[in-house]
């Protein structure tokens, strides 16, 4: 039973502080699954990032479907899914029930002004990341590859992570 | 526009969208303003803005938003449901998968591959901000401030985010 209650209060925490959008929720994802928890390792952390960027749906609620499978099996799954997004449904849906004309504006500086604190947030998942997955010369070799097809804007991310796979596969086998 | 329509867009939207995030908002677009006339443009950017509002994934609260709009409280949970559809069976039948097949050396060499590409994802999203947004000063210096605190402490995100909530509403009610 315990593990369900730990699935669910991890999650629904997840939904309920993912501000900022994008990479910015990696961290809090990371510091509850990884320090907290310890469900998974950083190298299991980041294959769970690396899976979600290639399959439809954001990050908060892959990580969820993934570990709650990884940790209690297809039910855990589906109440790691649920729980990650009960707080954004009840914040959404009751804000569209009680407000009709919504103060957006002050609302939207209000959320402007977080920018410093998701920068930072993405920052430090970032550096984690990058600390634990660069162990060789061959993977700074990808990480470099990575930046650039970026740069230039190449395909699209699913495209040039599966690139990056099957580069690391060639060089994994390959010895120098 | 029946539940099963509402159900079949949203199911649609949620499997065309690889890796999340801001790429389905055109398609939204696309689907409820042009091709199915079931809000106006105005309605559309009224009910967007209320989704960015909230924490959580963008593609959900819009869901939630715009079932509500058009369906109430049962519009709401029929789009909820389609949209984490998608990626809730396909990260499951990953999950089974990879929880399996980890140690397998083909799968490693994958991921050999993939965990510096996210590395290289993340670093050059820091560049896109930092490329993007005009940071003030003391929006820098908390910036700073903020990482340096989550990266040296180890300190769990939620105390962040908390403290930047609470700074940035009293700073924004108190006229600013």
């Amino acid at each position: 039973m315990g593990i369900y209650w730990a699935l669910i209060r991890v999650f629904f925490l997840i939904g309920l502080f993912g501000f900022g959008g994008g990479y910015a929720i990696i961290a809090l994802i990371r510091y509850f699954v990884t320090i907290q928890e310890k469900w998974l390792t950083s190298t299991q952390f980041i294959d769970v990032l690396a899976i979600s960027q290639i399959t439809p749906g954001p990050i908060a609620i892959n990580s969820a479907t993934f570990i709650g499978y990884k940790m209690a099996g297809v039910l855990g799954s589906a109440i790691a899914t649920l729980a990650s997004v009960f707080a954004p449904f009840i914040l959404v849906f009751s804000s569209s029930y009680f407000f009709h004309k919504l103060n957006s504006d002050k609302f939207k500086r209000v959320l402007e002004n977080l920018r410093p604190m998701t920068f930072a947030l993405i920052i430090s998942a970032t550096y984690s990341i990058v600390s634990s997955s660069l162990l060789d010369f061959k993977s700074f070799i990808i990480f470099l590859i990575s930046i650039f097809l970026s740069y230039i804007n190449f395909g699209n991310i699913p495209l040039r992570l599966l690139l990056m796979a099957i580069l690391g596969e060639i060089l994994y086998f390959l010895r120098f | 526009m029946s539940y099963i329509d509402l159900f079949w867009v949203f199911l649609k939207i949620g499997w065309l969208t690889l890796g999340g995030g801001y790429v389905m908002i055109p398609l939204f677009m696309e689907e409820f303003v042009k091709k199915r006339k079931w809000v106006t443009q105005d309605e559309f950017l009224e009910t967007l803005t209320l989704a960015q509002l909230f924490p959580g994934p963008i593609a959900l609260n819009f869901a939630v938003a715009i079932g509500y709009r058009l369906k109430r409280l049962k519009g709401a949970l029929v789009s909820a449901t389609a949209v984490i559809l998608p990626s809730f069976v396909s990260i499951l039948v990953i999950a089974i998968f990879f929880l399996r097949f980890e140690e397998n050396k083909f799968v490693q060499g994958l991921f050999y591959g993939l965990r510096p590409a996210i590395a290289g994802l993340m670093v050059f999203s820091i560049y896109e901000i930092l490329s993007k947004y005009k940071f003030t000063y003391i929006k820098i210096i908390i910036a700073i401030l903020f990482t340096l605190v989550l990266i040296l402490f180890k300190l769990n995100p939620v105390y962040i985010i908390i403290l930047a909530l609470i700074g940035s509403i009293l700073w924004v009610y108190t006229g600013h």
